[in-house]
């Protein structure tokens, strides 16, 4: 194990003594020339919420819309000791990540995942606190002030359904797995806190499920206008025909054989799952891929490609096809005559999981809005698709939608120009600059 | 960096490149073929079409990858020996260019809405057409190039 | 106009002020004429007023005519082509009053020495056919007069006998034909005659009748080589990161992810330069255009907005509405408004707005350069060869002499590319190698550093009398646009206009029509809604205000005609009329038909009558007609640029959009008969669509449109 040691105080070598306890578990290394803590806090994707594009590593700042409450600001975990967490011991820090409070007894809203994080190991929490104390540089810089209206703001209902929902203890390995699987669970449930966009939530905003032995867990939900997909094993749009190596190369590429990743997904490709090693991508594939189909056989047909379609738009007779003529007309000359696209770059739209998805949000956001960059190794991918929301009517889009989820063997629900309209209301066109977060 | 094999107006050539770089740029900066356009860079103006195994395509958002191993023909590729197709002798016919830039766009979409179609309608020109931007404003010569390319190809 | 002077190319090396910097017979060796050609060297003046320092050049000959040994006609001149077809005019100009064969006439590449060419070469305000057309033909027939005596002397019979018709002299009674291929030498002797006589319109069989095409084939191949295409020997690719914000300046950058793109070269600083329209930026440089556009997406950037990071166009709106309300700076007065407003029967109190507009032309900017420690070559595709030059000059430090300009085939230039900025830029760069470096700016550079056509307001108010007549009017133009106020071309008595002037940061430019756009939206829509308040049809009443003799109220007459003004039209269409004012010696007036369909304005057919004096080169006369129509409808359907917080919301086709073929309506040129000399046609056909348009909507809906772009309430 690699461990950055700077000088160290009384209260490190205490860290040192409990890091050496804690090797007695299966150790997992982190990729060449990162320090356990800084890949920890990549896992946890700790970035994506406390850094600004232009601002300087983890000083805060990044707003965040919290549906029906307002906005919330990622705050400064630099370790400045008036502006940031320079003050904080390891258990302020560790009950401030694993259990939502801070030393001054305020609850943290549920914007910060510490439901999720409350699995993190002591090992994996004492690595993140001496990354962020010794690696991270401080920067004095005041948090803003959270935009919440008055009766909103009381903080105290948050003890409650803490109490209600967030697990205290950590990631309890399953002793019937195998090492990688339980490695696997343990991110995808813990640091990686993917059931916080992936898993439906109930009426107090809980997740339904903190893990596989809820029916509800990682099977898809509503995130701000988009879809997260579900991740479970359904055939239609889970991952079940998702071949392991298509999540790994998802997970450290940004796109695979479906296309790019899209929506919120790209920030998480782009700050955190690009940056895990090899086993440890593989351990959460497998833990994925554990996980059963849910949604019952209608959403379970295995997908076959069907030419009719490709032969409709060959003919360009199209008259009295409106929404194969919007496709024809605007989303072919990518997509292909067939639905194929061209892959990694540029997504098939047949027999794709995320046309497929029963909440049509996310294809309709990303014909409104378009999507953010990838940026992988730091290269910007240049692959932008453009927003149609000024070119195409809400009908035109929900024609075009709703043939593309009916052709090539495509069997998804039609979409309403009232769908659309809804989302064009309440969305933007995506910022097409670059944004590359980072951590030095 | 990849190699792929481009078969390029008839021609196999050898190329070495990103696998994300768009046809595009291979065909303008590689191999000297200037006549498709650089427009938008985002296959929204068709500047840039060449034909895909017959097909129309954008050539901007076209990765190099997908490109490989399929016939690829450039508005270089359409005059054999020097001899102008019925689209381009329909063009000089009807003098439709003006600035010119977008022609080729042009040029290559009704080649290949004529081989589809050989006697388009006027709803199946507005279709094929429809997405291949001018902003000289040749559209009605265009419309009416088309149309007589499309007697040319049967006297042809 | 210069005394015309033939010459050999034998003629003395030395001679003082060669284009080009070259002898006379370097100079046509380039031109691609060959030794002992009859050339004839005049000038072809600016059509317009000129500064001290054009009159001068005025006297320098700037444009050649060679008829060489085997009786190619070249013509060399100076005028860009951007899709204008003014080599089609200048050709065609040339091919008849030489009688020359229209086939075997060329242009020669554009010179590459403005400093040393007598008009500093540029292309604007429609003026490129006005200015040379008495020059083209006086020439031209000296040329003919030249080959005549030859052939007269050969043939021992007399010159008036004789005449030229496509490539020879021919005799009246028919028995003699020579080519002009035999006479080349003897002519080229010969002194030409001071005052030529000009051929009779009646007897021309080209002007009016027939098109060059000089370019074509070569655009219909895929030949014709743009700026974009320039490709010179170890050429580096460059492309520019600019402040998002207009006056911004560089803070920071970090270029270490941009390094590890493969065929990354470097990044430099670009210094702003307000008079040259530059922005701060960082520019990348590669081996390839691909990496240089990959390795700017990965640079950091921190810019400083400074004092324009909350500029907003719905901001510099609110402000013009309040300056159009306050009294004229400097008004021109016919009359007295005021009172004869108080005192009319009716008013008419509007305010109308129109947005900031870019030019959008197909091809991006771009330019490529090569500097040398003593020399530099440029290849610009610009509509000013001159400013270039001078750019290039101050940049390197090396004069003007030094610096050869390359003039490229041109995607389009509407104005744009009058501006220089993107020359400036790519030799800003390319200082720093000793390679040749061409800049590519990105469609989205190209929507957000344009120069648009400024926003303007105007608070228009108006008088009639009980009998339907205009007694005052009154417009007050706010804009930052340096043009003057609208031009009142109909018969009112009781006039004032002017303009009150704003400022502001946001770069504007000459857009195609430039101030005749938005005078005739405002003059022709106050127009339309006056006739509407008296009741009357608008297009008689526009006839009621104007003389019977105008050349204004002919091209009313001829588009009523022609579109059946007044028939019936299927359910849902309506007909709107209008002119716009006089530019470059062109009257247009044009009727649009239209339709409402899913709550958007749906234009099936517009007709369109123009009086171009002689138009010379009819297919471009209809082409540019054509084009300018779709260009107005664009820009009345779509065209808006919005500023927020101080840079440009749009970046490409999906969100400045442009007119599509399933959009285009069916169009009817119809050109006037005239014998007045030529006028220009790049720009007159704009003005008049979008108050044509608001016309056929009102009179469809009864919804007035006053603010452009246009979007209706009953969607």
């Amino acid at each position: 194990m690699r461990l950055v040691v700077a000088p160290i105080s009384q209260m490190r070598k205490t860290i040192l003594f409990l890091i050496l306890l804690a090797a007695a578990y299966p150790v997992f290394a982190q990729p060449p020339g990162m320090s356990q803590g800084e890949y920890v806090a990549r896992l946890g994707n700790c970035v994506a919420c406390h850094t600004t594009p232009n601002g300087e590593p983890f000083a805060g700042g990044v707003a965040m819309e919290a549906p029906n409450l307002g906005i919330i600001y990622g705050t400064n975990i630099t370790p400045h000791p008036e502006t940031g967490i320079g003050n904080y011991s390891f258990e302020d820090f560790d009950k401030a990540v694993r259990i939502g409070i801070t030393p001054d007894g305020r609850h943290l809203y549920p914007a910060m995942p510490y439901p999720s994080y409350a699995k993190t190991t002591e090992e994996d929490m004492l690595a993140m606190y001496d990354y962020f104390m010794n690696e991270v540089e401080p920067i004095n810089q005041p948090n803003p002030i959270n935009e919440i209206p008055g009766w909103k703001s009381a903080r105290w209902p948050l003890a409650i359904w803490n109490m209600m929902f967030v697990p205290t203890t950590a990631y309890q390995p399953d002793p019937q797995q195998s090492d990688e699987w339980n490695r696997g669970a343990y991110l995808v449930q813990g640091l990686g806190h993917c059931g916080a966009c992936h898993t439906p939530r109930g009426l107090m905003f809980q997740e339904k499920a903190l893990d596989q032995s809820g029916d509800a867990y990682l099977a898809g939900a509503p995130l701000d206008h988009w879809s997260a997909s579900s991740l479970r094993g359904d055939l239609a749009y889970g991952l079940g025909r998702w071949t392991e190596e298509d999540i790994v190369q998802l997970l450290a590429e940004g796109r695979n054989r479906w296309g790019p990743t899209f929506g919120t997904m790209v920030e998480v490709v782009n700050n955190s799952t690009q940056y895990m090693t090899d086993y440890d991508l593989a351990a959460m594939t497998l833990y994925l891929k554990s996980l059963s189909a849910v949604a019952g056989d209608s959403a379970n047909q295995p997908y076959v490609h069907n030419s009719a379609d490709t032969g409709l738009l060959l003919s360009g007779s199209l008259a009295s096809h409106p929404g194969a003529q919007v496709y024809f007309e605007n989303c072919m000359n990518c997509h292909g005559y067939d639905g194929l696209g061209h892959p990694p770059y540029i997504p098939p739209v047949a027999g794709n999981t995320a046309v497929l998805d029963p909440d049509p949000s996310s294809i309709i956001n990303l014909t409104l809005n378009s999507s953010l960059r990838l940026v992988i190794g730091e290269q910007p991918t240049l692959y932008d698709m453009p927003f149609y929301r000024e070119q195409l009517s809400n009908q035109e889009i929900a024609d075009a939608l709703s043939f593309i989820r009916q052709a090539w063997g495509n069997a998804a629900p039609g979409i309403t120009a009232l769908q659309v309209d809804q989302i064009r209301q309440a969305t933007d066109p995506v910022n097409e600059d670059v944004h590359i977060l980072r951590m030095k | 960096m990849a190699t792929y094999q481009l078969q390029i107006n008839g021609e196999s050539r050898t190329i070495d490149a990103e696998p994300d770089v768009p046809l595009l740029w291979v065909l303008r900066d590689e191999m000297g073929l200037t006549g498709t356009k650089f427009g938008c860079g985002m296959g929204l103006c068709r500047s840039c079409t060449v034909l895909i195994d017959g097909a129309s395509s954008f050539s901007c958002m076209l990765p190099i990858s997908s490109a490989a191993g399929k016939a690829i023909t450039t508005i270089e590729g359409l005059a054999e020996d020097g001899e102008l197709t019925p689209v381009q002798q329909a063009w000089v016919e009807l003098d439709v260019p003006q600035c010119g830039y977008c022609q080729t766009g042009q040029i290559m979409t009704a080649t290949h809405l004529l081989s589809d179609h050989p006697q388009p309608s006027d709803a199946q020109i507005d279709a094929y057409m429809s997405p291949v931007v001018c902003r000289c404003g040749t559209y009605p010569r265009v419309k009416a190039a088309i149309k007589r390319a499309s007697e040319l190809f049967y006297e042809a | 106009m210069s005394q015309p002077v033939t010459e050999s190319t034998d003629y003395p090396a030395g001679e003082a002020a060669l284009p080009d910097g070259l002898t006379r017979r370097q100079f046509l060796r380039r031109a691609g004429v060959s030794s002992g050609a009859l050339v004839i060297a005049f000038n072809l003046p600016l059509g317009r007023q000129a500064g001290a320092a054009e009159a001068a050049q005025r006297m320098q000959p700037n444009a050649y005519v060679a008829i060489d040994l085997d009786g190619t006609v070249t013509l060399v001149n100076d005028k860009s082509e951007i899709g204008q077809g003014i080599s089609d005019g200048y050709v065609n100009v040339l091919a008849e009053e030489i009688g020359a064969d229209l086939a075997k006439v060329r242009m020669a590449p554009i010179p590459t020495d403005p400093s040393s060419w007598g008009s500093r070469m540029s292309v604007s305000g429609s003026r490129s056919m006005r200015g040379a057309w008495s020059s083209l033909r006086t020439a031209g027939a000296q040329a003919r007069s030249l080959l005549v005596q030859a052939a007269a002397s050969r043939a021992g019979a007399s010159a008036d006998s004789l005449y030229t018709e496509a490539g020879f002299v021919r005799s009246r009674s028919g028995d003699l034909a020579i080519p002009f291929s035999e006479l080349v030498a003897d002519a080229a002797l010969l002194q030409p005659p001071e005052n030529p006589t000009l051929k009779d319109p009646s007897e021309f069989t080209i002007i009016g009748k027939q098109d060059a095409r000089m370019r074509i084939r070569d655009q219909v191949t895929g030949k014709a080589v743009y700026g974009m295409d320039v490709q010179p020997e170890g050429l580096l690719y460059a492309t520019i990161e600019r402040s998002p914000v207009f006056g911004g300046s560089l803070k920071s950058y970090d270029d270490s992810s941009a390094r590890q793109v493969p065929g990354f070269v470097r990044t430099l600083v670009v210094e702003p330069n307000s008079r040259a329209g530059v922005h701060a930026g960082v520019a990348v440089v590669a081996e390839s255009y691909y990496a240089a556009a990959k390795a700017r997406a990965a640079l950091r950037v921190q810019w400083d907005a400074g004092a324009n990071a909350n500029l907003d166009s719905d901001q510099v709106l609110e402000e013009l509405k309040q300056i159009s309300t306050r009294p004229l700076e400097d008004p021109e007065v016919h009359g007295d408004f005021d009172a004869a407003y108080s005192s009319a029967a009716r008013q008419l109190d509007a305010t109308y707005s129109s947005p900031f507009l870019h030019h959008m032309t197909m091809e991006p900017m771009n330019c490529t350069a090569h500097v040398r420690a003593d020399s530099c070559e440029v290849w610009a595709p610009t509509q000013g060869q001159g400013g270039v030059q001078g750019t290039a000059a101050s940049l390197t430090g090396l004069e003007e002499s030094s610096i050869t300009v390359h003039t490229p085939h041109i995607g389009g230039g509407f104005g744009r590319r009058l501006k220089g900025d993107f020359a400036y830029e790519a030799l800003y760069v390319a200082r720093e190698f000793d390679r040749p470096v061409k800049l590519i700016w990105t469609r989205e550079d190209d929507v957000r550093y344009g120069g648009y056509r400024p926003m303007s307001v105007l608070r228009g108010q108006a008088g009639l009398d009980a009998q339907g007549r205009v007694q005052a009017i009154s417009m007050t133009l706010a804009t930052q646009d340096r043009f003057g106020a609208p031009h009142i071309y109909y018969d009112v008595p009781n006039v004032r206009v002017g303009k009150n002037s704003a400022s502001n940061d946001i770069p504007t430019g000459a857009w195609r029509g430039i101030h005749h756009n938005h005078s005739a939206f405002y003059l022709e829509s106050m127009m339309d809604e006056l006739a509407h308040l008296a009741g009357q049809d608008p297009l008689q009443f526009r006839l009621n205000h104007l003389a019977d003799d105008s050349p204004y109220a002919a091209v009313l007459r001829e588009v009523a005609d022609k579109s059946d003004w007044g028939s019936p039209l299927p359910a849902g269409r309506a007909r709107g009329v209008a002119l716009g004012g006089e530019l470059a010696g062109t009257f247009v007036a044009q009727v649009v038909e239209a339709s409402i369909e899913d709550g958007k304005p749906v234009v099936h057919r517009v007709v369109c009558a123009v009086d171009c004096g002689i138009a010379v080169s009819p297919g471009s006369v209809k082409a540019q007609a054509e084009g300018s129509i779709l260009y107005g409808l664009t820009a009345a359907l779509y065209g808006e640029i919005n500023i927020r917080n101080g840079g440009v919301v749009q970046s490409n086709f999906h969100d400045y959009m442009p007119l599509r073929m399933n959009e285009s309506p069916e169009i009817e040129i119809h050109i006037m008969p005239s014998e007045r000399d030529p006028g220009g046609m790049g720009e007159p056909g704009v003005p008049p669509l979008m108050p044509a348009l608001t016309g056929a909507i009102y009179a469809l809906t009864g919804e007035r449109v006053r603010d452009m772009p246009i979007r209706l309430n009953r969607a």
